[in-house]
């Protein structure tokens, strides 16, 4: 599970200085998300990795335990590609759970302060010096 | 026994509690999440601690964050926004409060009047709603959004595509303005320094240009909660609710947090009071009263009536729910913009009978997020037979390599009511402990809702453009739930003075109240002007008192009676 969330994280935003941290918290807020018998984030990389062997079955004999981490950029970009294909009548949820695989990761690994500086964030603050003033001078609406 | 029990403190609960306490009844609000007495200390603007959905201070969930959030059935790529907690989700909201197309309301008769949802339009005129509107617009109050880069050059973009600027509230033709925002204009030192030292109220009054409208507005340091820029209901209706003997003769609403309403109590087919759940003890608690407001939210409130056993007999409960069908378009420019620095949204163009356009700037995280979540696959590898797409790998980390170089727009379509899209009790999810859960279904979208959205994408495509970008991503997101609205719609579930058609003294004041999407303008101010209206229309009905709207003045929650009363109750 791991190695999977660890490829998944790497495989949306491939930068060594976020990985860890994110894949950490993308760990845990799946599994705080929705608990149960099993961790959601076991669910996930069950997912992603039944899939991974199913777009190409030699994954799941690869460097990694993970056959989604075996898989190249074009494949894993196919495991998406045919899940969000499942008709959402009767895989909704994992349409749900799928579809915000991406999104969540983004969000974790741009929200490390590794993840902030790639994006050359000024960082959090109780102010900016951004004022500009009003648009035509207009400070309230008309009637 | 109660006068009245509000369930909910989001947006419109409060606005019934503080309009009917300040008319002396006596009114206990509920809510499901926490009351945030220490925001300055609780909240923070780092947004994984802030917007985290599973962990995160703002999530819909209990306050004690060592407990999971409440679990919803989502059979569908989509992301529900929402915070449970006093304020609800304006919280987190970006304070956009413009009043709705008229257009979307009975009685229009514009050239473009068949242009909206007419099969579902609100069943009294615009011109009713006017001075309600004007009474929450003083009371928040609404102010014209300073501009910071990003909305001096969005505005300037409009201009070059030959809009013409809007100049009043009242929308009626294609234009382009700076927001009414429920944030309080910048005074003193607010938006012209970094220094935390010297953003200290009073120096510092209104809005300080920090960038962090969605991890709430603590700000500026010091000031009285009711003095808080943004204008969540936290900060202007509740402080206000708490305090009604103090600023007016009225009476202090109680506020329960931590209490999830689990039953509508009736007796003889009347509104009789709530059972709610303690969620820190897992105690239950049944209060009476005369009159009982729902305002639980379009997902919840509908799952209170449902789990309560009450009737439905069209089967209408739940049903017609609108969200604006989000989308996002992201332009890159090669100069500052100033994304993710003041206002998260403080400018935008409306187009009558299509819907709007607002300039979004927001901090790295959710804006990674926002250029990763679309139905239309990954750019570069597949695209599921749809425009747009999300950003990943190399792409997206060239796009956010400084997120200060981005114009982010964020397009809100006029969604008709589709029956499809709905809100029921799932029986595939367990219950938890406060019964079966939601089931939220987004299965369907006319062909004017389609349409509405690609003419609103390709303009925004436009826009950013005209402001320089050079590279123009448009995501196609996937249904993203903050703007939800009508799913115990006025008509088909309730009268026209919003009471329950089939359960005497009980009514719904939030978004689901709506009869539709408003023809694209953000709801809240609207469904706070309707949830005015709807507690005269209780004062008048079940209390043998008069209407006051149009007839007397409105106390600003930052007049100087209420900053007293607050400090005095000690907030």
């Amino acid at each position: 599970m791991q190695q999977t969330m660890n490829a998944l994280v790497e495989f949306v935003v491939p930068e060594v200085k976020v990985e860890a941290t994110a894949t950490r918290r993308l760990i845990r807020t799946l599994d705080r998300f929705l608990p149960g018998p099993q961790p959601l984030s076991a669910t996930a990389a069950t997912i992603l990795n039944e899939t991974a062997a199913r777009v190409k079955p030699a994954a799941k004999r690869g460097k990694s335990a993970s056959a989604f981490a075996n898989l190249s950029r074009a494949e894993k970009a196919k495991v998406f590609q045919t899940l969000e294909a499942l008709p959402v009548e009767v895989a909704g949820s994992v349409r749900f759970l799928v579809g915000n695989l991406p999104d969540l990761t983004a969000f974790l690994a741009y929200s490390t302060p590794a993840g902030r500086r790639l994006a050359h964030y000024a960082g959090v603050a109780h102010g900016r010096k951004e004022l500009k003033g009003y648009w035509q001078g207009r400070r309230a609406a008309g009637p | 026994m109660r006068d009245v029990i509000v369930v909910g403190a989001g947006a419109g609960g409060p606005v019934v509690a503080k309009e009917l306490a300040a008319r002396g009844l006596d009114v206990l609000l509920l809510e499901a999440g926490p009351a945030w007495e220490h925001s300055e200390r609780e909240w923070s603007h780092h947004e994984d601690e802030a917007n985290n959905p599973a962990t995160g201070i703002f999530r819909f969930g209990p306050g004690d964050r060592t407990q999971a959030p409440w679990a919803r059935d989502l059979p569908q790529n989509c992301f529900v926004w929402q915070t449970a907690g006093v304020g609800g989700s304006t919280v987190h909201y970006f304070g956009n409060s413009p009043r709705a197309m008229p257009g979307a309301f009975a009685g229009y008769d514009g050239t473009d009047a068949r242009g909206y949802d007419t099969a579902n339009l609100v069943p009294f005129t615009y011109r009713e709603l006017i001075p309600y509107y004007e009474w929450v617009e003083q009371t928040l109050p609404v102010q014209t959004a300073a501009m910071g880069t990003k909305e001096e050059q969005f505005l300037r973009a409009a201009a070059k595509l030959g809009l013409p600027t809007q100049t009043s509230k009242d929308i009626s033709r294609a234009a382009f303005r700076p927001q009414e925002n429920a944030i309080l204009q910048p005074q003193g030192t607010a938006g012209r320094t970094n220094k935390s030292k010297q953003l200290v109220y009073p120096r510092a009054k209104g809005c300080t240009f920090c960038g962090h409208c969605p991890q709430g507005c603590f700000l500026p340091l010091e000031s009285p909660r009711n003095l808080r820029a943004k204008r969540s209901t936290h900060t202007s209706y509740v402080p206000m609710a708490l305090t009604a003997d103090r600023w007016t003769r009225g009476k202090a609403v109680t506020l329960v947090a931590d209490a999830f309403a689990v039953r509508i109590e009736t007796v003889d087919g009347k509104a009789r009071g709530i059972t709610w759940r303690n969620t820190r003890t897992g105690t239950t608690t049944t209060e009476e009263a005369k009159v009982v407001v729902l305002a639980a939210g379009p997902i919840e409130t509908p799952r209170l009536w449902l789990n309560s056993g009450l009737p439905n007999p069209n089967d209408q409960v739940g049903r017609g729910l609108t969200d604006h069908y989000l989308d996002f378009v992201v332009g890159r420019l090669p100069h500052y913009t100033g994304s993710s620095k003041g206002p998260t949204s403080a400018a935008r163009v409306d187009y009558p009978g299509r819907g709007c356009l607002e300039q979004a700037g927001v901090s790295p995280g959710l804006q990674a997020q926002g250029v990763t979540d679309s139905d239309a696959g990954i750019r570069g590898f597949y695209d599921n037979g749809l425009p747009g797409g999300r950003l990943i790998g190399a792409q997206l980390k060239h796009f956010l390599s400084d997120v200060d170089h981005l114009i982010g727009i964020a397009v809100i379509t006029d969604d008709d009511v589709a029956l499809e899209n709905r809100v029921t009790l799932s029986t595939t999810m367990a219950p938890d402990a406060h019964g079966p859960v939601a089931r939220v279904e987004l299965r369907h979208r006319s062909a004017r809702t389609l349409a509405n959205r690609e003419f609103l994408a390709s303009r925004a495509v436009e826009l950013v453009r005209a402001a320089g970008a050079r590279e123009v991503l448009r995501v196609n997101w996937a249904p993203v739930l903050l703007h939800m609205q009508s799913t115990m719609r006025m008509g088909p579930v309730l009268t026209n003075e919003a009471e329950s058609r089939w359960v005497e003294r009980l009514f719904v004041a939030d978004n689901s109240a709506l009869l539709n999407a408003l023809g694209g303008p953000n709801p809240t101010l609207t469904t706070q002007a309707l949830a005015t209206r709807t507690a005269e229309k209780i004062f008048i009905r079940y209390f043998g008192g008069d209407p006051w709207v149009g007839r007397e003045s409105p106390v600003s929650s930052v007049d100087d009676t209420v900053t007293q009363a607050v400090l005095a109750a000690g907030f």
